[in-house]
């Protein structure tokens, strides 16, 4: 295992997406104020595509924060990559989604299509000298073989690193753990583990894949976020604390919780 | 592989016979042990007969603390029955190991004293296949919520695994179109399979297809130029109440932009 792991918190953009959360243009930078103050590495601030005002708060959102990389999370289409450089980001996320399931319903392509359409965002991005980073949406029902059709595709992008989404929630610690494992063989870049709770598992699969060697984890302030949520904040730093550095404190972690419940209605706040 | 649930020996006292009984025969239709207090036997056994999965137990032992696992090693099984402490917010995870295992586990519906949550438990073995689908039902759990609410006084979290009110609720754009093209996209498990309803939401994240949708529910035709005006509506007031809009909530606006509509013209 490895002696440090990054958090990417993922408040302001999949928490902030799901049913009854909704932030001001002040909230955002605030809650990217003090998750910067505590040390989080990377803020995935927002979604460009969202339109202009949501480039110019990511935008503000990057000018505030002094320590944090703001990244901005994109789907796998062109134009949300150019609506990205408005944001001047650090990192440029881009999610690919590859369970055959997602690849025919909803992006309605074939496998080769994604691959192309994948080479040629990333191309743009790299082009514009923004860092990227790849993320395999709904990776825990892809299949492996075409995971791996990836690295060498991705070989000339140099991506910061790769995240593997449970997208659904429906992998175990056991599964998360072997199959961060069996990424990790074929996989020459950082895996950053992304974790749903819908079946109450979140933190712990976020554990297991840092036990598997992923170097970044994702979690969401209270743990918000569609269905049942994501990995929680503060939960996944205790857990992590005393095993592996992360750079946050629990104290630092409880603090940001905190002052986040003024930001939620009580569904979450007593959740 | 056994669970025992240990909810109904963790009940404030002074409880209503007729819900205690409805909560041992709801526990009963799940794929567990229901473990009750002796001293509550006499009047489960005048109420009805007794289940055979269930038992009476005099003392529950104390709760194991959680030593943070280890998920690559192998599990040895302990050879006792399992009662995680949920300190660490992973004792679902620790019960499902031990599980895997082929070990024994003590558990409570919704986490009650803070342990593992059997409706976490009893789901991931689900998902992953060690229940078959045939003999599995899960749909009385929104019953046992109910009940279990009532005896409490507790309130499941709407945003509660398995059986929190909300999970099922989709707001944002591309979330609703994904689940109308295909609802296994940003779904586990059906929402039938825990006895609930998908339900669309509107409210600061809503696109066009959300209203077009809710509209098609209530089978309401509005024009384009309607549409964008409730869109516009719903999103404001969303972002100013910090939640989605309720139905009644929403059937005011759409009456609000039926007579300003009429007015004009």
């Amino acid at each position: 295992m490895r002696n440090e792991v990054h958090i990417v918190d993922t408040t302001l953009r999949d928490g902030a997406q799901s049913p009854g959360i909704a932030f001001t243009e002040e909230e955002r930078l605030d809650i990217a104020a003090i998750l910067d103050n505590c040390g989080v590495q990377i803020i995935e601030a927002g979604v460009p595509a969202m339109g202009p005002a949501e480039q110019k708060t990511i935008l503000k959102i990057k000018q505030r924060c002094s320590k944090a990389q703001i990244a901005v999370w994109n789907r796998l289409v062109i134009n949300d990559i150019k609506e990205s450089f408005e944001c001047l980001p650090d990192i440029i996320h881009i999610s690919v989604p590859v369970s055959d399931n997602q690849i025919q319903y909803k992006l309605k392509k074939n496998r080769n299509e994604v691959k192309r359409t994948l080479q040629e965002c990333a191309y743009l991005a790299k082009c514009y000298g923004y860092p990227i980073s790849i993320g395999f949406e709904d990776a825990s029902r892809a299949d492996e073989a075409f995971l791996a059709e990836f690295m060498v595709l991705l070989n000339e992008y140099e991506p910061t690193h790769i995240r593997y989404a449970d997208t659904v929630g429906i992998l175990t610690p056991a599964q998360t753990f072997e199959k961060i494992r069996r990424l990790k063989c074929f996989c020459p870049y950082s895996i950053e583990f992304h974790g749903h709770n819908d079946l109450g598992l979140a933190t712990a699969n976020t554990l297991a894949a840092v036990q598997a060697g992923a170097a970044l984890v994702d979690t969401t302030i209270l743990g918000i976020g569609e269905r049942a949520g994501n990995s929680d904040f503060l939960q996944t730093v205790r857990l992590l604390d005393g095993l592996i550095s992360c750079g946050i404190s629990i104290r630092e972690a409880v603090a940001v919780q905190d002052i986040f419940k003024n930001y939620v209605s009580d569904e979450w706040r007593n959740g | 592989m056994q669970i025992y649930d240990c909810t109904l020996c963790f009940l404030p006292d002074n409880f209503k016979v007729e819900l205690y009984v409805g909560l041992y025969k709801a526990l009963c239709q799940l794929p567990v042990i229901v473990e009750y207090p002796l001293e509550t036997e006499e009047l489960l056994k005048k109420a009805d007969s007794l289940y055979p999965n269930s038992k009476a137990i005099i003392v529950l032992p104390p709760q194991d603390t959680t030593a943070i696992p280890v998920f690559g090693e192998t599990k040895e099984v302990l050879g006792r029955v399992l009662f995680p402490f949920d300190d660490l917010g992973i004792a679902g995870a620790i019960a499902l190991r031990e599980l895997e295992a082929d070990g024994e586990v003590r558990t409570a519906f919704g986490g009650l004293h803070n342990t593992a949550a059997t409706e976490e438990v009893l789901m991931a073995l689900y998902v992953k296949g060690r229940l078959s689908p045939k003999t599995t039902d899960f749909t009385i759990m929104p019953k046992i919520s109910t009940l279990w609410q009532e005896l409490t006084g507790k309130k499941i979290p709407t945003h509660k695994a398995v059986i929190g009110g909300e999970i099922f609720a989709v707001e944002s754009g591309i979330h609703v179109d994904g689940i109308l093209k295909n609802p296994e996209l940003y779904e586990p498990f059906t929402p039938e399979a825990v006895g609930m309803k998908r339900k669309i939401v509107v409210g600061s994240h809503s696109g066009h297809v959300s209203i077009r949708e809710k509209l098609k529910e209530y089978k309401i035709y509005c024009s384009e130029g309607m549409i964008d005006g409730l869109l516009t509506y719903v999103q404001t007031e969303g972002r100013r109440l910090k939640r989605h809009l309720t139905d009644e909530e929403f059937l005011t606006a759409l009456g609000e932009e039926y007579a300003k509509r009429s007015s004009y013209s």
